[in-house]
């Protein structure tokens, strides 16, 4: 995971800033493009993935940290 | 890659939001939903904010002291971590259940929902109460909105009539794409 294009943290945020800090995000990348985004919110894996599942983004991976904090990396679908 | 989406059943899905802690406005919603239920259409009912008291399990006059003093554990869609001391006046003031919501006119100090729920069990109408039993039996989704969940300090497990999931904004944004019709009340 070393080509990550750009990293967000939502943690402390609740719905739905995290959803808006996302999608921010998103917009300032380009096709192929990956970014890490890390929340503590109790439905922000559920937001991420309702989120990519509309707007044809893949889910990379998806991985627990501590506490409740999960981290989720994402790429915009399409050629570099 | 293709949406994971399906917007294709769009004629069978209808979603009821209710926001409104009063009688009226949740006989209305569970009226709609119930017809749409039983019409053969699948129905996800969304609730926030006093909305959920419509489904809150009825409970004793002074079962409403006790939120001062509970003790916070991990709950479904809860952050007690974040919980502020104030914040436990909330669940101790909006202290309306499924059995004591109020009118939003007539409502004569309580006496008006007797009166209309007297009326309603004279014509043999259902009353709300029989109205959530039927709307979970018909297959009805119940999903409650998580940052009131957290803010209204809500036990999901213990303190609702129904099973209900707990949801974000954005599952409430892809229920009312999928759906024919959103009725908010």
């Amino acid at each position: 995971m070393n080509d990550l294009d750009k990293e967000l943290d939502v943690s402390g945020m609740s719905c739905p800033m995290p959803l808006i800090r996302l999608s921010q995000a998103v917009r300032k990348l380009g096709l192929g493009e990956m970014l890490k985004i890390v929340g503590d919110d109790p439905i922000f894996e559920q937001g991420v993935r309702d989120y990519c599942g509309l707007n044809q983004i893949e889910i990379i991976s998806v991985l627990p940290l501590s506490g409740r904090k999960i981290e989720i990396v994402i790429k915009i679908a399409g050629d570099e | 890659m293709a949406s994971e989406v399906d917007f294709s059943a769009s004629k069978n899905n209808a979603t009821v939001f209710l926001v409104s802690g009063e009688l009226d406005k949740a006989i209305a919603a569970f009226d709609v939903a119930l017809g749409f239920a039983a019409m053969g259409i699948k129905v996800d009912m969304w609730f926030i904010l006093y909305g959920i008291n419509s489904i809150k399990k009825p409970r004793g006059l002074l079962a409403r002291f006790k939120h001062l003093f509970k003790i916070m554990r991990e709950m479904p869609g809860r952050r007690p971590e974040t919980d502020v001391l104030p914040q436990r006046l909330i669940p101790f003031l909006n202290s309306a259940t499924n059995s004591s919501l109020p009118l939003s006119q007539l409502n004569f100090l309580g006496f008006g929902p007797l009166l209309v729920n007297f009326v309603i069990r004279h014509k043999n109408s259902p009353l709300l109460h029989d109205m959530v039993k039927e709307a979970d039996s018909l297959g009805v989704n119940f999903k409650i909105c998580q940052p009131c969940i957290d803010i209204l300090m809500l036990d999901v497990e213990e303190e609702l009539m129904v099973n209900a999931e707990v949801h974000g904004v954005s599952g409430y944004t892809l229920d009312v794409m999928k759906s024919h019709y959103n009725g908010v009340f």
